[in-house]
């Protein structure tokens, strides 16, 4: 195969800037925000975790057992989901990179896998606990609150499930899509 | 430590362009981008780097287990992408060269991501033996695997 040989031949010769000094100064803050995002990300977190428990104590929740049981089961399942979409995440982020190819590629399988295993059974169980604790609070919401605005939160809710499970089906299709591309050769 | 890694990063900077290119369908900012992740986590390994190998098959190691990890965010172009339907090549050999190397580019993002790399690293002139070792194969299949990905290529860069 000539053409290759001569593309071979003029491979290195390709009109590519070398790095410029500013490139390696963007290179060097880039390094420095790596630490700093993950910082970031935890704080958002724990953040997160203490609004929902405040917000628990602010609906006084905790003096009802049926509505604290229901509100308690809606935090529980979106704090669950936070907490593995962040460790995936990091998980993903960690990963050792200095081993040869076809063992990164085995791990990174065992990864996009366990992610389908979240969006497939872990995702749906946690949905239909939220749901299902979200329906029980309904009565509740209808003695307190004026028809339009009972009427809003529950359409808006069923919007929102609809929203959510498109994407959840994207994440799928797109992860799966990722899974086949690894397992060609 | 930091002239170390200095010098790696100005020395091997255009080589993992080239490879990241191979990973993006030869869309330059993605790749640049890419190389800057692939030095990120250079950096970061730095010190874990044991001289149990050559520094270029760590290097390449690397670089290809980032662009791996990137799949999910990289989009395949499709073949029939203009510049294979450009007829009117510009005479000027540079542009002319430029279209060839595109064209290149876009018919290895067809492949699997390691015949990709293998043969990213055979065009970049990389000792099969070294390539072996970054891949984790034997090197008498990356021998026949680099025959087979030549026919591939040579269909591909023809439109059979």
């Amino acid at each position: 195969m000539n053409e290759f040989e001569e593309l071979k031949n003029d491979w290195t010769e390709q009109p590519i800037q070398g790095p410029s000094p500013s490139d390696f100064l963007e290179l060097k803050s880039g390094i420095k925000n790596v630490a700093k995002k993950q910082k970031i990300t935890n704080i958002v977190l724990l953040a997160t975790v203490g609004v929902l428990i405040v917000f628990f104590f602010y609906v006084g929740a905790i003096e009802y057992n049926d509505v604290a049981l229901a509100i308690g089961a809606m935090i529980a399942a979106l704090v669950i989901r936070v907490l593995v979409e962040s460790l995936s995440i990091a998980h993903l982020k960690n990963l050792v990179t200095a081993i040869s190819i076809q063992n990164f590629k085995e791990r990174l399988k065992k990864y996009y896998q366990n992610r389908i295993w979240v969006h497939l059974v872990l995702t749906p169980i946690l949905l239909a606990v939220y749901s299902f604790a979200f329906w029980t609070l309904l009565p509740d919401f209808k003695v307190s609150l004026s028809e339009g605005f009972y009427n809003y939160i529950v359409y808006s809710s069923i919007a929102l499930l609809i929203i959510f499970g498109f994407f959840i089906g994207n994440e799928v299709r797109k992860e799966l899509s990722v899974l086949s591309e690894l397992k060609r050769d | 430590m930091e002239e170390d890694f200095k010098k790696l990063y100005e020395e091997n900077y255009s080589k993992m362009v080239r490879l990241c290119l191979g990973y993006v369908s030869g869309d330059k900012d993605m790749a640049k981008d890419l190389t800057q992740e692939v030095f990120i986590k250079v950096w970061r390994n730095f010190n874990s780097f044991r001289n149990e190998s050559a520094i270029t098959t760590w290097l390449y190691r690397i670089a290809v287990n980032t662009c791996l990890m990137n799949l999910r965010k990289t989009k395949k172009a499709p073949i029939t992408d203009a510049v294979f339907q450009d007829n009117t090549i510009d005479t000027a050999p540079e542009k002319e060269r430029e279209q060839q190397f595109q064209k290149m580019y876009q018919c290895i993002d067809t492949l699997g991501p390691t015949n990709k790399a293998i043969i990213l690293m055979e065009l970049e002139g990389i000792p099969q033996k070294e390539i072996a070792q970054v891949t984790g194969l034997k090197h008498e299949a990356i021998r026949t695997r680099i025959h087979r990905i030549k026919n591939e290529l040579k269909k591909c860069v023809n439109h059979e």
